[in-house]
């Protein structure tokens, strides 16, 4: 997934119906945080791709949008 | 994942046998059980596949049958950052004592803690016979050493044999209303609220409450990315001191009071189906006392009734479903 990708998905609204609990919780606590402060979206970026590179459940459920 | 009601003495054996268990039950049972790998949190309201009830004389205890080891460690406040780290592969279950700093903390905070996703991570809220509600604290206990705690958490990690994928969900009955008089933002994170937002003017929450004779035994519903996550109300301050809730409410995300539900335990048992045979749930005590829930069958899921669900997070007024055999 590239990075325009998860930048919209972090400053979107979308819901995740399909996806895990955990992806969906802190995709939440990301958008939390960028909406908060947005110069810290290209952060929350990054812990996004790292969360999905790491995880296949997560890598799954961020495929499905 | 085998869920029993067992007596002090059949716990005791299955301790003396080694086996890896979560247990809940009466301050006073727990604290005879002998050492082993458990962890117990205090709760006398259970559901059971005969319907909910308060048992005095028995402890509910989840067995992990394909676990192949376990790691009990006890959170300070301080601490429980680390929750997640150097954990053995599978799930754990976490136990927090109501009214701690560690519960307040971890609602704050936990999901910033590192690695908190990496695995399942289910729990509850520990409690008290709701005539002990401020007399008499809820409590955790570490099996491994004897010790009870009012304070910390008490973390179970359990290891899963290579290939098990285990699942943790969440099951919400409620459903969020559209009307606007009853959706609410919030202009700062925390447990209590002295104004919100509604329909783009600042009120002062209490007093709009009472005017608009809001049933405050419904919870307010969030959105996260797809989830229904719910905040209970506390108590509403008649005398102007604002509003407390069993979670926090987050600083602008919008809450919308769920609609009203008629009959608590068939909207769970209708949502659960047949399901729930050797999954490890609970369910918390504001829908067993305002769903009346006392005697009534929620189907298979059974478990203990709490101050509190943990599914990564906190949560009120929700039932917590971790199954280790899917």
């Amino acid at each position: 997934m590239n990075e325009s990708r998860l930048k919209a998905l972090i400053t979107g609204t979308s819901d995740l119906s399909k996806a895990s609990l955990a992806s969906r919780v802190l995709l939440n606590r990301l958008r939390i945080e960028a909406r908060t402060n947005p110069a810290s979206l290209p952060q929350k970026v990054a812990e996004l791709a790292a969360f999905i590179a790491k995880h296949a459940f997560a890598a799954d459920d961020f495929a499905r949008i | 994942m085998k869920n029993e009601l067992l007596t002090p003495a059949e716990t005791a054996e299955r301790i003396r046998a080694g086996a890896i268990l979560s247990i809940a039950g009466p301050d006073a049972l727990l604290a005879t059980l002998p050492r082993g790998t458990w962890i117990g949190g205090t709760t006398v309201y259970m559901l059971t596949e005969d319907g909910g009830a308060r048992i005095d004389d028995r402890l509910f205890v989840s067995t992990f049958e394909s676990a192949t080891g376990a790691t009990i460690r006890h959170h300070s406040p301080d601490t429980l950052p680390a929750l997640a780290q150097d954990r053995p592969e599978g799930v754990t279950l976490l136990l927090i004592p109501a009214f701690s700093d560690a519960h307040r903390r971890f609602a704050l905070d936990g999901t910033t803690y590192d690695g908190l996703f990496d695995q399942p991570l289910a729990g509850w809220i520990t409690g008290v016979p709701v005539e002990k509600i401020g007399t008499t604290a809820p409590a955790i206990f570490d099996g491994t050493t004897g010790t009870r705690h009012t304070e910390g958490a008490m973390a179970l990690h359990v290891a899963l044999p290579a290939g098990t994928t285990p699942s943790l969900d969440i099951v919400n009955i409620f459903t969020p209303s559209d009307d606007p008089a009853t959706t609410f933002t919030f202009p700062e994170t925390g447990f209590s609220a002295r104004t919100a937002t509604v329909n783009g003017k600042t009120v002062d929450l209490a007093a709009y409450l009472r005017a608009h004779a809001i049933d405050t035994r419904l919870p307010l519903v969030a959105n996260y990315a797809g989830a229904l996550i719910n905040v209970s109300f506390e108590h509403v301050d008649a005398a102007g001191g604002g509003v407390s809730f069993y979670a926090p409410v987050i600083a602008g995300t919008e809450y919308r009071l769920a609609t009203a539900q008629p009959d608590y335990a068939a909207a769970f048992a209708a949502t659960l189906g047949d399901g729930g045979e050797g999954m490890l749930s609970c369910n918390c005590i504001l829908n067993y006392l305002h769903g009346d829930m006392a005697g009534k069958k929620t189907g298979r899921f059974t478990g203990p009734v709490t101050f509190g669900e943990i599914a990564y997070i906190l949560l009120n007024q929700t039932l917590v479903k971790l199954d280790l055999a899917a």
